[in-house]
C-alpha cells in the first residue's frame, strides 16, 4: 500500500488541482472511518487528466457509508468488488473522481 | 526546537485519559547543543540567557489556579537547563502533567537523569531519515543519537513522542518515520509543517510548497488510520472542512461568565519565553498580544496580571482568533491551514496595520 501511494504522489501526472481533491476526499473518508489503500493515476494519454481512482476496503457492516460516498462532489463512479459473491465479509470499493466537477 | 507549541496540544491525548486543562509552555533558555537550520526560536550554543527557576516556579503556582494543568518545557534544549529537575519536580508537586521536547542527544546527562523521574512524556525530534535529519541539524550522527535517546526514554517506561518537521520532499519519509516511531512504542507521532520563522528565514527560505503540504497531509491521514489502535498520529494542519465543523480546535470559545480557572478554554496554551514574556497561544505571537512579563514578580502580582488580562485584554486576542478563523474559512484560497503559523503571521500583520 505504502509503495503504491508514494508512487502515485511522486508521479508527475499528479497536479495541484488533483492534490486538493484527493485531500478533500481523504478528509471525508476519515470522518467515515474509511482507510484509503491505493490511488491510481490514469496513464498519460487519457483525454481527461483530472481523473483519478482510489480504492479502499469496506467492511460489510459499514455498507451504509456508500450512500454518503456516492453523494460526494466529483465522484463519477463507484465500483464494488467482488462481483457475484453473495454476502462477502468485506467489499473492495473503487471510486473514480473527476476533479473538474468539484 | 523544531516545532512550535502545537506539540503541547497532543499531550491531552497522551498523558492521561481524564486530562482537562491548559498547557503552560515554558522556554527557560534558547541555549542548545545544536544550531538547526529550521529552528523557529533561533536557539544555539551561544544563547546563554536563562530564566530564573524561581520565576518559572512562581508562574507555575499562578497558572495552575487558572486551569493550566500541564507543564511543557522546550527551549533551546531543555536538558541543558540546570534547574530542569527542580521545576519538573515542583510541577508534579502541584499535580501537573509534565512533558518536554528534546533533540535526544543529552539523555545520559546528569540533568536528564535527574529529570526522568518527574516526566510523563518526552518527545524527541526526528526531522526526516538519517541524511535529512543530520543535514537539518548540522551535525553528522545526530539522527543516530536521537534514536538512541528515544530508545532510552522508551526503555525507562516514560511515554515517548516523536515530533517531525515536514520540509519539502520529507513527505517521502513519513511512512518510514512512522515505522520507527511504532518500533519504539511511541504513543505520539506528530508532524509539523516547517515554519518560516527564526533561523529558517535565512536557511530554508522556500519552506514547504503547497503541493508537498498536501502530500504530507494525505500520508499523515493514512497513517492516522493505519496506527489508530497503537499511536496517535497528528498533523499540525487542518482541512477547512474540519475547522468549519470544529471551531473549538481553533480556540473559538464563548463564555459570558468566564471564571479564571477556565481561562485555558480561551487561551489553550500559555507561553513563557526565555525573556519571561507571558504570551497566549504560541511562541512568536506579536508583542501586541503579550500578557506581560513574569520576571521578579510575586504570585499575587502575576495573579492580578492574569485577572486583568481576562477582564480587559483577552477580547483583543479573541478578536484575532475570530478574524483568523473567518479568514481561513471564507477566503478558501488554501484548503489546508497550518493554524498556529497562520495566527502568528496574522498577529504580526495586524500589529503592522495598527502602526500605520
Amino acid at each position: 500500500m505504502e509503495k503504491e501511494i508514494l508512487q502515485f504522489l511522486e508521479s508527475s501526472n499528479v497536479n495541484k488541482s488533483q492534490l486538493k481533491k484527493i485531500t478533500s476526499h481523504v478528509t471525508s473518508s476519515i470522518s467515515q472511518n474509511i482507510m484509503i489503500e491505493k490511488f491510481i493515476n490514469f496513464p498519460p494519454g487519457i483525454p481527461n487528466p483530472f481523473n483519478f481512482l482510489y480504492e479502499f476496503r469496506l467492511d460489510k457492516s459499514a455498507i451504509g457509508e456508500l450512500e454518503k460516498l456516492v453523494s460526494r462532489r466529483g465522484v463519477e463512479s463507484v465500483r464494488i468488488f467482488p462481483k457475484g459473491i453473495i454476502n462477502p465479509d468485506y467489499l473492495n470499493v473503487q471510486v473514480r473522481i473527476d476533479a473538474r466537477k468539484f | 526546537m523544531s516545532t512550535a507549541t502545537t506539540f503541547s496540544q497532543s499531550i491531552e491525548n497522551n498523558t492521561s485519559d481524564t486530562f482537562v486543562g491548559g498547557i503552560l509552555h515554558v522556554h527557560p533558555s534558547l541555549q542548545c547543543n545544536l544550531t538547526c537550520k529550521h529552528c523557529y526560536s533561533s536557539s544555539s550554543p551561544r544563547m546563554k540567557n536563562q530564566l530564573n527557576s524561581s520565576d518559572i516556579i512562581t508562574v507555575m503556582n499562578t497558572a495552575v489556579n487558572f486551569g493550566y494543568t500541564v507543564l511543557s518545557v522546550s527551549g533551546g534544549e531543555p536538558f541543558l537547563y540546570k534547574e530542569l529537575p527542580n521545576i519538573l519536580q515542583h510541577a508534579k508537586h502541584l499535580g501537573m502533567k509534565t512533558q518536554l521536547v528534546s533533540n535526544g542527544i543529552l539523555v545520559e546527562s546528569k540533568i536528564a537523569q535527574e529529570s526522568f523521574a518527574h516526566l510523563d512524556l518526552v518527545a524527541i525530534s526526528l526531522d526526516g531519515l538519517e541524511e535529512q535529519h543530520d543535514l537539518i541539524r548540522g551535525k553528522k550522527g545526530a539522527f543516530a543519537k536521537a534514536l538512541f535517546g528515544a530508545e532510552k526514554i522508551a526503555n525507562l517506561g516514560i511515554k515517548l513522542g516523536i515530533v517531525s518537521a515536514i520540509a519539502n520532499e520529507s513527505w517521502k519519509s513519513m511512512f518510514e518515520i512512522a515505522k520507527i516511531a511504532f518500533g519504539l512504542k511511541a504513543s505520539l507521532l506528530q508532524f509539523h509543517p516547517l515554519e518560516i520563522s527564526g533561523r529558517a528565514v535565512q536557511e530554508l527560505p522556500h519552506g514547504l510548497s503547497e503541493e508537498d503540504l498536501h502530500k504530507a497531509y494525505i500520508i499523515a491521514s493514512i497513517l492516522q488510520q493505519q496506527y489508530a489502535d497503537t499511536m496517535t498520529v497528528q498533523m499540525d494542519c487542518y482541512h477547512h472542512s474540519v475547522l468549519s465543523q470544529n471551531p473549538e480546535i481553533c480556540g473559538i470559545y464563548e463564555d459570558s461568565n468566564l471564571r479564571k480557572e477556565r481561562m485555558y478554554k480561551i487561551v489553550q496554551s500559555l507561553i513563557v519565553d526565555e525573556m519571561g514574556n507571558i504570551i497566549p497561544f504560541s511562541y512568536g505571537l506579536d508583542s501586541e498580544f503579550h500578557i506581560g512579563n513574569c520576571q521578579n514578580k510575586s504570585e499575587d502580582l502575576l495573579t492580578n496580571m492574569l485577572e486583568n488580562y481576562l477582564r480587559n485584554d483577552v477580547q483583543n486576542y479573541k478578536n484575532l482568533l475570530n478574524r483568523c478563523y473567518d479568514e481561513a474559512l471564507h477566503k478558501k484560497k488554501n484548503d489546508l491551514i497550518v493554524w498556529t503559523d497562520f495566527v502568528v503571521k496574522q498577529s504580526k500583520k495586524h500589529a503592522r496595520q495598527l502602526v500605520k
